[in-house]
Parts: structure tokens; C-alpha cells; sequence
């Protein structure tokens, strides 16, 4: 129908200096029009067809028609729509700009409790939620609430697939690199066998890269049952190493600690055969040889041996190459601090028929050296007293974790230390003491960063009112245009863990009196508003959820 | 008592950064006092003066009054305050008894229109005087705009001759420096068409050809509108004369008692927004009478971060008094007088498929073959893929394309609200395509 059309659009893009154009190709009706137009201005005359066949193309187009039907609508819900109160509610806590997921996640949460889902005009708010980098941890959530409608909105936008059930076999057949770690790590969680025989079948092909990566997934659920399969990597690697020495030491290394996990390996038990060789009792005669004590010693020696040497702890091994710091550890340190820091301490209990007290003592009191023989004793043994912590966290011992906490208190600071991580083994109330009595949480002491997400990673944890006004006390301290942003965002993200009453507090008078002249300006309208407005929204969500 | 939802307020807001301000401040912890009544919504924050700000809204007529010193219009504290309102709306005292500050506001308020007083009306004499120095000034502008309408003549005939192949190879300044010649020609309208050859995309799929040639035949036939006016219809001499640039001053309009004025209750539809290079906001709000069953479009424009007046709320029915700048297919209108608004409203009548809508259109392309943007409703429409491509399809199985550029969040939005039912939809036909407004679901109008 709109061929004329087309003939007019070749003419003009060829130009009326190349292509004269055939009035006769137009429609009857045009080109009667036409014959009235002067003729002698020919771009006047084509733009004038044009014009006439242009509209008489818009006036006759008619639509399209598709003879394809439909898609299928969305099914009917089984599950209610959350009540409007509380979707009302996401809404105010999306209306904030920033350091809202902690409420996100708890109304999703109480949402998923009531077996309620969200409701459609907000529907694509959170499949789009899930997509942020920020808030991916909560796609199983958002499954959850989505509804039938969600599963529905999938089959418009790829990346909204997370709300499906996932074929995670198919995926590690078929899936990229990290979508097959992913696989690997979801089979991992319901059946550790099957993860392993998956890996065991495809390792031949797999690239060194994803060895390391997807060996890693045995961490979660190891037991002896995977001895087998790391012990023949183990001896793989070796037969490679003696062919070229630099290959594979980060495949090495991980298949290593893996194997050290399991107490009971060989490669556990050959290791703890020589390492004990260091540490034994010793019986010292006191008061003219009447009394004897017992005493136990760490004889390390200074040159090394045929254990703790290169040949083993590097190439054999793949655990460490040379001392990082050679200022403050010799190479022979550094070999036996990384294999304390693997060994189950409960070993050592064993051997020196110690308790774990006993033990740390004897490590922090007993002979180290290094280079400088000055700095030596107190490094070096700070250096084991860290990869007893090591080995107690590697090995998940509760009792060597707390014992450890309980004696290095009051020996050295836990900040300087960076063991954050034995904070895990305290309950809720011991680790508000712990803090109270030793931690600096201010912006400016040592590892507080870290000290502080400890504290976030307690879902449940609601801190008392004194504990709230010290972790605000101690952020609102020292504050800078570097660590501002991030004291706010932690404040936030707290609020589901801060004691209520807290926003009655004058938080401004927690402000360090040295703060900075815009420090003030900011200070009511990005801290203490904020903590005010979301802890109205925690309150709130509690009132609709139980409503 | 009117109740916007927070869309709506956001429809509100001058600019983005005022948006987010008023977000920030729409908690209860940061405003000193807040309360309101059926007719008014006040509150009082501390900034950076020594006294609080004092904020208040019109509730029944969507009007805002601050005593912060911003320049826009509404400022963040009025947004923040409304948005607070919303929001918290059961931390609110509801309070007869209005401060001095919001009472004096209110009762001014009441005793006349939310705009401009009419002046009485002249007498014939003075009206015949008006009218003919009008027409004299419009003569002087048309011999000015002679000079420009002679160059472009030229010019678009030269593109013709030389050919659209070359097209996708003039680089946007060659654009840009035809339609700075038509501004200094005082024909600002043949520039902004001119421009229009910019936004064509010559470098995906095989439509510019034909997109081209059609707006080089557009800019033709105005400029023959232009070189033949006095043989034109009165009307359709009015369409050329706002087509290239010689528009009716607004106050002008609303003070002429022959232009066309409709009171009704008016749905407004949607806004849009766009800043162009030159910096300047063009917004439009597009309204449909509800008695009058006409469409209408309301323009405003604004320099940099000038406040631009919002009178109309998208999304709510809204009692005023339209006058229309005259044409042969009269669309743009100016608000003459505002009263209250409301979200709720009736679906209205609506074409019952796109054979209907073909119809009307080809009316309408019959008495202004400019028409770019019509406003329209259809009934029963489902968005579906075809040829990759995103439609929506009548009940009939007939579809029209959306713009290839139309933001897919928006498409999204009306997928996940209407869960793949057919859904009636307000939209915008533009050329051959159609750009959704809003959509009723569950007999309420969703903005899109």
C-alpha cells in the first residue's frame, strides 16, 4: 500500500539532482491533487506529493494485527497481600535515601512470617531491589513475598530469575564459572557428598582458576569423608611441583588447609608428629633440688630443620615462602606461626596434658627470637599467642576460643591483636561486657571497623541502653570528613539492634567537644534526625506487624 | 479534605535535588510544630534563621506558601511538609484552630480565585482598538519573519536536491546553526523544527529515511502555510502564526473574552518534563473535561532552575477554567481559574479500540497535519512483544508500537499492576506510535 511512499523516500535520499521522481506511481486521488501545483519548481512539487501521500498514508494506516495470542496472565495468588498499613510502611522506608536495608530486611522478615506478599504496585520496586548490589542477599526474601505475580514478571526480564526455583544441577553443568561455584556451593549445603563426587568427576577438566575457586566450596560441611579426594589433589600437586616448583601454590595451599582441617588426615597426623617435637614438659629442680616443677617449653630451632624448612613449608606445602617481615620474624617463625595457626590446639592439650590457660601461658612465656633479639621475645610470642587464636577459630574450638579471650584480656589489647573474630564464641551479654571493659570502639582506634561489624553480624542481638549509648558515644567521638560517612551508615544500619530509648537521649552532647565547625552544622540533620526517623520506622514496624 | 499520595506530591516538585531535599525533611522529628484541618496542612522547622520557617498548603487547592527564602516553587519544605503528611499522617493533630500566620493566608486565599482577577470587561470600541493594534503587531512580525521563512524555504529545498543520504553525516552543529538563523529571524518555531532533525537516529534500524523526509515535508508545509497566510483560514491562520513562533501572550488570552473558555472538572492525565540544551524546562501537563469530553494540554516553561507554577496535580480530577489558545484543533489551553481537586474520580469514556482511535486521529491529522502528541484512552489494552518490539494490543488482537525509546521501567510498572489483564490507558500518540500515561486498575488511575 505505502510503496509510493517508498519511492518518494528513494528520490529524496538520492537528491531531485539525481532521481527525478514518477508522479505516476502516486495514488489517483494525489495525483489529482497535483495537477493544479506549478511544476516548474520540482522540490517544490515533490515536497507537495510528499505532504499529500504522507497524510494519506497516516489517514489510511491501520493497525497491525497480531494473530499471535497472548501471553498467559498471571495465576491467582494463594497467599494474602500484605494490609495497607504495612505496605504503607515499605514505602516510607524506601522514601529514604540511604542505610534503610536493616528495615528492608526486617520487614521482609516479618512479612514472610505472616506468610503475606507485597502487593503489585510495589511489586516491581522489589524484583528491582534484588538486583542492587546492596540488597542481592535478599533474593530469597523476595522470593518468598513476591507472589505468584513475581514468578510471573520473570519471563519479561532475565535477571529478575532469581525468583525461581534453580536447577542447580543443571546450572553446574551448564552455568559460567561463577554460576557453577554457586552451584557447587547450594548442593554443598543439602548433600556435601554428592558436591564433592560433582567436583571429584569434573576436576581433570576444570582450569586451574576454578580448581581453587570451586575446591574452596569444601569448607562448608568437610569432614573425613573428603580426605580421599584432597589427598589424591595433595599428591597430584606434588608430582607437578617436582616437575615445575612454582606451580599451583594457591591450589596447594588451599588443598593443605583442608586436609590440616581434619585433625585425623595423614597429613594432620605427619604434620602434628613433627611440630610437637617443639613443645614438651620440662621439670625443673627448685629449693636445692627438693621440689620440682614442671614447666613446659617452646624450643624452636633458630636455623630450622628438615620440617621447618623451605623445601617442606614452600614447596611440599605451599603454606609460606619466606617471612613477610623479616624485621620481626625470621623465616623459621613465620613457617612455625602458620602451622600453629592450623593445628587443633586440643593436640596440644593432649600432649602436654595441659589446659588451654596453661598452654598459652607457657607459649607467651617461652623463648622466641629474631632478628632483632631486642623485640624478640614479645613479637614472636605475640605472634603464637595470634595463631593459637588462629588454630582455635580454623578448628572451631569454643572452649580454646573463650579460654583465650578470657586470659589475653588483660595481657594484651584484643585491638592490637586484630582476633575480632573469637568475639563470635561470647553470648550476647559476655560480649556487651567484653566490649564495655575493653574495646575502644572510637573511629580512630585500632581495628574498630572491624570490631564493629562483629557487633552487626548478632541478627538478634538487642543491645541494652547502657551498651546503645556507648557503641553511639564511641561513633559520634572523633569524628572526620573521613570516617563520617561510614559512622552514619553504621548508625543505621544498627538501628535494628539499638536500645529505643536512645533517640530520648541528647544525642547531640555525644558529639566530641573539638568537632569540627561543620561537623555541628551537619551533625542533627545527618545523625541525630536520622536515628530519630528510623527508629520511628522500627517502632512502627513492630506496631503493624503485630496489628 | 485532599489526600495526595507521595507520586503525586513528587509530580510537584520544581527539580530532582528539591525532591530529595523535601524527602529529607518530611520526618515529625525535624519540624517544630504540625498540624491541619480540612482546608489547610501548616507546620513551623527550624533553618538557618533565627526564627522557624513557617510552611502551609492548601489542601483543597493544592497551593503552597513558605517563609524560607528559596526561589523555588514548592520549596523543599513544603514538599518535606506534604510528603510528612502522607506519610505519618496519624502523628497529626487536626485542629480548627488555625495559627494567625495560616488563617490570614487562608482567608486571602478565599476571597479570590487561585489566579489572575478577569479585568472587567472593555468596551467594543476598546476591544476593536486592541484587536487591530494585535493584528498590526502580528503583521510586523510576519514581515520581520519574512527574511527566515525565504532562507528556510531555500535551505530545505537544497536538502532535497542534494539528497537524505547525506544526512547521518551532519554532525548536530549543522542542525544547531540553521535553527540559531530562524531564532534571530524571530521564527523560534521553524527553529525548534529544524532541531527536531537531531533527534532522529540515523545510525539504528532502516526508519530515518522515511522519518526524515517527513520532517523536511513538515517544515515545507509550514513555510508554504507561512507564504500564503492571508488566503489561510482564520483558525488555521492562528496554527501557523503558534507553529512558528508567534504565540498569544497568556495574559492576553486569558483577558480576551472571544477565546474559548471551558469549566469542567479536568482529569489530569500526566506530565512530562524535559530540559532541552538550551536549558530551558518545557512541562506539559496533559487534562481531559470530563463534561466537556476535550483534551487539553497545559504548558509551562522555566529558564535553569526557575520555579515553574503548578497548578494541577497529575493524577486527580481538578475543578478549573481552561482557556484555549485558538486553532483549528485547539489543544493548548491556559488555567484561568483552579478550585479544589480530587482522587477520586470515574473512568471516562473511552474509544474501544485502535480502528476508533485511527478514526479520530485522521479527524484530527485533517484539521492540523502538524499534530504530533494527541491525547487519548483506550479500553481493554495488553502490552505484548512482537517482532521484538513492545505493542500494545486493542481487544480487537490490532496494536500499535511503543517508541523504541520508551523507558521499559515504565512498561514494567504497568505489567506488574496489571499481572497481564487488559488495562484501560490514557497515552499519547505520537507519529505511529503510542506513549502510555496512566492506567486504571481496579477502577483507580495509576500514573505511569
Amino acid at each position: 500500500m505505502a510503496d509510493f511512499w517508498n519511492d518518494l523516500v528513494n528520490t529524496a535520499l538520492l537528491g531531485t539532482d539525481k532521481q527525478t521522481f514518477d508522479e505516476n506511481l502516486l495514488p489517483e486521488t494525489i495525483k489529482n491533487s497535483l495537477s493544479q501545483v506549478d511544476k516548474k519548481d520540482k522540490e517544490a512539487l515533490f515536497y507537495k506529493a510528499a505532504a499529500l501521500a504522507s497524510f494519506f498514508k497516516k489517514a489510511g494506516n491501520m493497525p497491525e494485527k497480531l494473530e499471535v495470542t497472548a501471553g498467559l496472565p498471571a495465576e491467582t495468588e494463594v497467599l494474602s497481600y500484605a494490609p495497607t498499613p504495612v505496605i504503607s510502611l515499605l514505602r516510607k522506608i524506601f522514601s529514604y535515601d540511604s542505610g534503610n536495608y536493616a528495615l528492608v530486611e526486617k520487614w521482609l522478615d516479618e512479612a514472610i512470617r505472616k506468610s503475606w506478599i507485597i502487593t503489585p504496585d510495589l511489586l516491581l520496586v522489589i524484583l528491582n531491589l534484588g538486583l542492587d548490589k546492596k540488597y542481592k542477599h535478599l533474593q530469597p526474601k523476595i522470593r518468598q513475598i513476591a507472589g505468584k505475580r513475581g514468578l510471573w514478571m520473570t519471563q519479561f526480564n532475565s535477571e529478575w530469575n532469581y525468583l525461581k526455583e534453580t536447577d542447580y544441577l543443571l546450572l553446574w553443568e551448564e552455568g559460567k564459572a561463577a554460576e557453577r561455584k554457586i552451584a557447587l556451593e547450594e548442593i554443598r549445603k543439602n548433600n556435601p557428598a554428592q558436591a564433592r563426587e560433582l567436583l571429584e568427576k569434573s576436576w581433570e577438566q576444570e582450569t586451574a582458576k576454578t580448581k581453587l575457586e570451586l575446591i574452596a566450596v569444601l569448607k562448608n560441611q568437610l569432614s573425613s569423608d573428603d580426605e580421599p579426594f584432597l589427598q589424591q589433589v595433595f599428591d597430584e600437586i606434588q608430582t607437578v611441583r617436582q616437575k615445575k616448583k612454582d606451580a599451583t601454590p594457591d591450589l596447594l595451599k588451599q588443598v593443605v588447609e583442608l586436609l590440616l582441617s581434619l585433625p585425623e588426615s595423614k597429613l594432620s597426623q605427619e604434620i602434628w608428629e613433627k611440630v610437637k617435637r617443639y613443645v614438651y614438659k620440662t621439670k625443673d629442680k627448685k629449693l636445692l633440688g627438693l621440689v620440682s616443677a614442671e614447666n613446659i617449653a617452646v624450643v624452636i630451632p633458630e636455623k630450622g630443620d628438615d620440617f621447618l624448612c623451605k623445601e617442606t613449608m614452600w614447596e611440599r606445602l605451599g603454606i609460606l615462602e619466606e617471612s613477610h617481615n623479616k624485621n620481626v620474624y625470621v623465616d623459621v617463625e613465620g613457617w612455625l606461626y602458620e602451622i600453629i595457626s592450623r593445628i587443633s590446639p586440643q593436640l596440644w592439650e593432649q600432649h602436654l596434658s595441659a589446659s588451654p590457660v596453661q598452654i598459652m601461658e607457657a607459649f607467651n612465656k617461652g623463648d622466641g627470637f629474631t632478628k632483632k633479639k631486642d623485640k624478640a621475645k614479645e613479637d614472636t610470642i605475640a605472634l603464637y599467642t595470634v595463631a593459637l587464636a588462629q588454630a582455635a577459630y580454623y578448628h572451631n574450638n569454643t572452649t580454646w576460643a573463650r579460654s583465650w579471650l578470657e586470659y589475653y584480656k588483660d595481657v594484651y589489647t584484643i585491638q592490637q591483636t586484630h582476633v575480632s573474630y573469637l568475639l563470635g564464641y561470647l553470648s550476647d551479654a559476655e560480649l556487651e561486657e567484653f566490649y564495655l571493659k575493653h574495646i575502644d570502639l572510637s573511629n580512630t582506634a585500632t581495628d574498630s571497623q572491624r570490631l564493629r561489624e562483629e557487633l552487626l553480624k548478632r541478627k538478634e542481638h538487642q543491645w541494652s541502653f547502657a551498651f546503645t549509648q556507648y557503641v553511639v558515644k564511641a561513633m559520634c567521638s572523633d569524628l572526620t570528613s573521613y570516617n563520617y560517612g561510614n559512622t552514619v551508615s553504621f548508625l543505621i544500619e544498627s538501628i535494628l539492634h539499638m536500645h529505643p530509648d536512645i533517640v530520648k537521649e541528647n544525642i547531640s552532647d555525644y558529639m566530641s567537644a573539638n568537632a569540627p565547625g561543620w561537623v555541628r552544622s551537619q551533625y542533627d540533620k545527618t545523625i541525630v534526625f536520622p536515628l530519630q526517623e528510623m527508629m520511628g520506622l522500627r517502632m512502627e514496624l513492630k506496631k503493624v506487624f503485630e496489628g | 479534605m485532599n489526600q495526595l499520595t507521595e507520586e503525586q506530591i513528587a509530580q510537584l516538585s520544581p527539580d530532582t535535588a528539591s525532591l530529595a531535599a523535601g524527602k529529607g525533611l518530611a520526618g515529625t522529628s525535624k519540624w517544630v510544630s504540625f498540624a491541619y484541618n480540612e482546608r489547610v496542612l501548616w507546620g513551623e522547622i527550624k533553618g538557618s534563621g533565627s526564627t522557624p520557617y513557617r510552611s502551609q498548603i492548601d489542601l483543597t487547592n493544592t497551593a503552597f506558601k513558605c517563609s524560607c527564602p528559596s526561589r523555588k516553587f514548592p520549596c523543599k519544605h513544603g514538599l518535606g511538609l506534604y510528603l510528612m503528611f502522607t506519610r505519618n499522617f496519624a502523628d497529626f493533630t487536626k485542629t480548627e484552630n488555625e495559627p494567625v500566620w495560616v488563617k490570614e493566608w487562608m482567608d486571602k486565599r478565599a476571597s479570590k480565585p487561585a489566579t489572575t482577577e478577569p479585568k472587567p470587561e472593555a468596551d467594543v470600541e476598546t476591544v476593536a482598538k486592541q484587536a487591530k493594534a494585535k493584528e498590526k503587531r502580528q503583521n510586523k512580525r510576519l514581515e520581520e519573519i519574512a527574511g527566515g521563512v525565504a532562507e528556510l524555504d531555500l535551505w530545505v529545498k537544497d536538502l532535497l536536491r542534494g539528497g537524505l543520504l547525506a544526512f547521518p553525516e551532519k554532525g548536530p552543529q549543522f542542525w544547531k546553526k540553521t535553527a540559531a538563523r530562524m531564532v534571530d529571524a524571530k521564527a523560534p518555531g521553524l527553529g525548534n523544527m529544524v532541531k527536531e532533525f537531531q533527534e532522529i537516529n540515523y545510525f539504528s534500524g532502516n526508519t530515518w529515511q522515511g522519518e526524515a523526509l517527513q520532517q523536511a515535508t513538515k517544515i515545507f508545509m509550514l513555510l508554504e502555510g507561512v507564504k500564503n497566510i492571508d488566503a489561510l483560514p482564520t483558525l488555521v491562520q492562528e496554527d501557523v502564526k503558534s507553529l512558528i513562533g508567534i504565540s498569544r501572550n497568556q495574559k492576553e488570552l486569558l483577558e480576551d473574552a472571544a477565546a474559548e473558555k471551558i469549566k469542567d472538572i479536568w482529569l489530569v492525565l500526566g506530565r512530562q518534563r524535559e530540559v532541552n540544551d538550551e536549558d530551558l524546562t518545557i512541562q506539559r501537563d496533559w487534562l481531559y473535561g470530563t463534561q466537556s469530553k476535550r483534551f487539553a494540554l497545559i504548558l509551562n516553561f522555566a529558564y535553569r532552575s526557575a520555579p515553574i507554577q503548578n497548578l494541577v496535580v497529575p493524577g486527580t480530577a481538578t475543578q478549573a477554567e481552561l482557556v484555549f489558545y485558538p486553532g483549528n484543533y485547539p489543544l493548548r489551553a491556559a488555567i484561568k481559574m483552579v478550585g479544589s481537586n480530587s482522587t477520586q474520580f470515574s473512568i471516562p469514556e473511552m474509544f474501544a479500540n485502535w480502528d476508533a482511535v485511527q478514526e479520530y486521529y485522521t479527524q484530527i491529522l485533517s484539521k492540523f497535519p502538524w499534530a504530533d502528541n494527541i491525547p487519548l484512552f483506550v479500553k481493554d489494552l495488553l502490552p505484548v512483544t512482537h517482532a521484538s518490539k513492545w505493542h500494545l494490543r486493542d481487544s480487537d488482537g490490532y496494536i500499535m508500537p511503543l517508541p523504541a525509546d520508551f523507558d521499559i521501567q515504565k512498561l514494567y510498572q504497568i505489567l506488574a499492576i496489571s499481572g497481564g489483564a487488559s488495562v484501560h490507558m490514557s497515552f499519547l500518540r505520537q507519529k505511529d506510535t503510542v506513549v502510555p500515561l496512566g492506567v486504571w486498575v481496579d477502577g483507580k488511575y495509576k500514573l505511569i
